[in-house]
């Protein structure tokens, strides 16, 4: 059996065929929700989004360009949805975060001792990609996470080369520093990519 | 030094990449009824009646609806509702 090529499922889903978006989201929608959740690190947003982006898929078909990739476009959509969702958060939900946070301080530190350690680094990681402006985030999750080379992180996000190598460059260094990947490391120029 | 250098750098680079994507690897699967929900949504995008009456009882479902606060978009929020309705109706 013939599988459907994006191109074909697109023109499909265009002319009204549902299942040709539900083709769609069976090949892409692992890539969405990784990407959305490594920006926004909460699962429950990331669900959010991936539904969000495939609706809009289907939504703006029209406009989505059969002959193109796909990927660049959900990349595309996914890193926009996460840029207002992280925005929209922080300007209504921080007063309350840091409200919730007060509360459950003592619940967590219990927690926490009670957690093994074998979860240690991954949530060390997970908080030092948090920490990162989203900005840099977003480049390190499509470089590192999703394998794309600077050239389509460029295009995706509609920057310069330059501006994607020096958010790369600054997000890896803390990185890197945050989880002692650099410790030998010397003099590392921090102007190598203007 | 300054290839001593670069090479550390590509190793920590590469050590970087493999922690992340062993992190990655490591997340939450997305529940299974977000398929079923988009491909809902866009069913209902194709039959979604234009005139001011559905409003109405779309409105209606509006503080009944938990889905409402976990939807960014309250346009997919409506086509969800009005999807709703079809069933029911």
């Amino acid at each position: 059996m013939n599988v459907p090529l994006d191109r074909e499922l697109i023109f499909s889903l265009q002319s009204g065929d549902v299942d040709a978006l539900g083709a769609l989201y069976d090949r892409h929608s692992a890539l969405v929700y990784r990407t959305a959740y490594a920006i926004t690190g909460d699962p429950d947003a990331a669900s959010d989004l991936l539904q969000d982006v495939f609706v809009r898929l289907s939504r703006f078909a029209h406009r989505v360009d059969p002959r193109r990739p796909l990927e660049p476009w959900l990349y595309r959509m996914t890193a926009n949805l996460a840029y207002t969702w992280l925005k929209r958060r922080k300007r209504w939900l921080h007063p309350l975060d840091d409200a919730m946070e007060w509360l459950l301080d003592s619940a967590r530190e219990r927690s926490l001792q009670q957690q093994a350690e074998k979860n240690a680094e991954a949530e060390q990681l997970h908080q030092a990609i948090l920490k990162l402006p989203v900005q840099q985030r977003v480049v390190v999750v499509m470089y590192y996470i999703n394998d794309l080379s600077l050239q389509e992180i460029a295009e995706i996000l509609e920057i310069p080369i330059g501006t994607v190598k020096s958010r790369l460059h600054y997000g890896r260094q803390s990185l890197r520093k945050v989880l002692n990947l650099d410790a030998d490391i010397q003099g590392e120029v921090i102007c190598e990519f203007t | 030094m300054n290839s001593h250098n670069s090479d550390e750098q590509a190793f920590a680079d590469r050590e970087l990449a493999s922690l992340l994507k062993a992190w990655i690897a490591e997340a939450p699967k997305p529940p299974a009824e977000v398929r079923q929900r988009v491909v809902r949504y866009a069913d209902a995008l194709h039959w979604l009646p234009r005139a001011e009456s559905w409003r109405a009882w779309v409105f209606a479902f509006r503080l009944l609806s938990p889905e409402y606060h976990r939807l960014s978009n309250p346009y997919d929020w409506i086509t969800f509702q009005a999807s709703r309705c079809r069933l029911v109706l």
